[in-house]
């Protein structure tokens, strides 16, 4: 893990706070900062909060208490959050729920028309994406017909188009297979001027692409910077192999 | 689930832009609804059995997508020769087939078959994608056309999620039949499809939120007219003209009854 260039605070959560109807706070009095530039991981189990408190970021799901604050400005209107959401690109973590046109062009082209641009340059802006991802022959190709890693990649490209400042990362290694984990890897570590907060639990993925890695427990992100020295030995079949763990 | 199975060919007609066979098909069809002459309805089946052979649809093919209305056909042959009342053409002690039944029959017999040749050819041809581009251009209310796109993109889905709850369902040893325990065990695969559904709803709007969606659908697509789609559309309303003039021109029908 490399140091991290020191930057201005980009988004920053405070005192966030949120809980399902009849639940107790699944998200309580959560404190984050994320810089420009910075790639931050969140490693945590299942049901810890992570895509709740990704939602509440780009304001699907509204925060019983708390601030997001975003270049210097506080969120909280829904029209706040329609001008974050073009800076701010989420990653679901199913990409099925994602790609809602029949053909992949459309699909990409679909933010980026939304944001004003002409037939043109979103299908310029759609094709030079998909050809940074090493989709060009994707363009044509039916959304359903793909499988889940091509989804996976394709839905990123979706997030891509509208040209983001942050990314947020749910779950993406989720179903994905060797190959396109390692393409996935290559890919994050090449967005140099974006910053992305991602959560997973392949904690080998993290180290991979992010600076630093925190947990999340109770509600709230834990950071813990300092430094354990470890190492362990494990046991599995064809162990002898040369082999890495991701 | 949707098999597509016409959309992709090479014939004059696949060659057409798809916004103007989705309005040559509004225009005909339109037509042959309100024709009552039985004359102008068997020009236009003519017609339609025409544009079937210059899509390169095979007859058989063609055939075995009307068999689909067949019952719904028969249907109507049990029932209106026999009730309409009026002219009678024969009758024995309990039964008697009357005249305007067996027109009426006859009538929406022709209709039918024509309309669903003439969607066969003109719509079918393209796939689901193309047609909402081509309602999109025709002006079709752009929520509507988002409905029917999604509704294409996420049938396949449902499909799947039902296909897997069935599956749950078979691997414990689920066994269709007609007992009170195997309507529950449907009514709950049901249930919970409308539920998985609304989720799904509810997660894919948010998604389209998160890419700045504002309840306006841009389409990328944009269509050029060429000579042959006005040539075609021309044709088309030359033909329907003359389905129109035979329709008020009241040339009426050789009874062969």
């Amino acid at each position: 893990m490399t140091e991290p260039p020191a930057s201005a605070p980009l988004l920053s959560l405070k005192g966030l706070s949120f809980n399902y109807p009849e639940r107790p706070a699944i998200i309580n009095q959560l404190d984050f900062v994320l810089n420009e530039k910075a790639h931050i991981g969140i490693a945590a189990p299942n049901g810890s909060g992570k895509s709740t408190l990704f939602h509440l970021i780009v304001g699907l799901l509204k925060p019983s208490a708390g601030k997001i604050i975003y270049n210097g400005r506080e969120i909280s209107k829904e029209e706040d959050f329609k001008l974050l959401r073009r800076q701010v690109g989420l990653l679901f973590q199913h990409a099925d729920d994602q790609l809602f046109f029949p053909t992949v062009l459309e699909d990409v082209a679909f933010g980026p028309l939304n944001l004003g641009k002409s037939k043109a340059e979103a299908r310029a802006l759609s094709l030079k994406v998909l050809e940074n991802l090493g989709l060009s022959d994707f363009a044509d190709r039916i959304t359903f017909k793909l499988s889940g890693g091509e989804k996976r990649l394709v839905a990123l490209a979706t997030v891509l188009a509208m040209e983001p400042k942050v990314l947020l990362l749910d779950e993406p290694t989720a179903g994905l297979d060797h190959a396109t984990k390692h393409k996935l890897i290559d890919l994050l570590n090449s967005f140099k001027d974006l910053s992305y907060l991602m959560v997973s639990h392949e904690f080998d993925f993290l180290t991979e692409t992010t600076e630093h890695i925190y947990t999340m427990e109770n509600g709230k992100i834990l950071v813990d910077e300092e430094l354990h020295i470890h190492h362990h030995e494990h046991a599995h079949r064809s162990g002898k192999q040369p082999h890495r763990h991701i | 689930m949707i098999q597509e199975s016409f959309s992709s060919g090479r014939s004059p007609i696949h060659s057409l832009a798809p916004r103007t066979r989705t309005l040559a098909a509004i225009i005909l069809s339109l037509v042959v609804a309100l024709s009552h002459n039985l004359i102008a309805l068997v020009t236009a089946l003519l017609i339609a059995v025409i544009l079937v052979i210059s899509a390169r649809i095979s007859l058989l093919k063609a055939g075995r997508r009307l068999l689909v209305i067949a019952g719904f056909l028969l249907l109507i042959w049990l029932i209106l020769p026999f009730t309409c009342g009026g002219e009678i053409l024969w009758q024995n002690s309990f039964l008697s087939i009357s005249r305007i039944g067996v027109d009426l029959a006859l009538e929406l017999t022709l209709k039918t078959c024509a309309m669903l040749l003439i969607f066969l050819t003109l719509v079918s041809t393209m796939s689901t994608a193309d047609l909402a581009h081509a309602l999109h251009s025709l002006k079709l209310p752009p929520k509507l056309v988002l409905l029917l796109l999604i509704t294409y993109r996420y049938l396949f889905l449902m499909e799947d999620e039902l296909q897997s709850l069935l599956k749950a369902a078979k691997i414990r040893n689920f066994r269709p039949g007609t007992s009170l325990h195997c309507y529950k065990t449907y009514a709950n695969l049901l249930g919970m499809l409308f539920v998985r559904a609304a989720d799904r709803a509810q997660r894919v709007h948010k998604a389209m939120l998160c890419r700045a969606f504002d309840g306006h659908f841009h389409s990328l697509e944009e269509y050029h007219n060429r000579p042959r789609d006005y040539y075609f559309l021309a044709l088309i309303v030359a033909i329907s003209a003359l389905i129109v003039l035979a329709e008020t021109q009241a040339i009426t029908w050789p009874h062969i009854f």
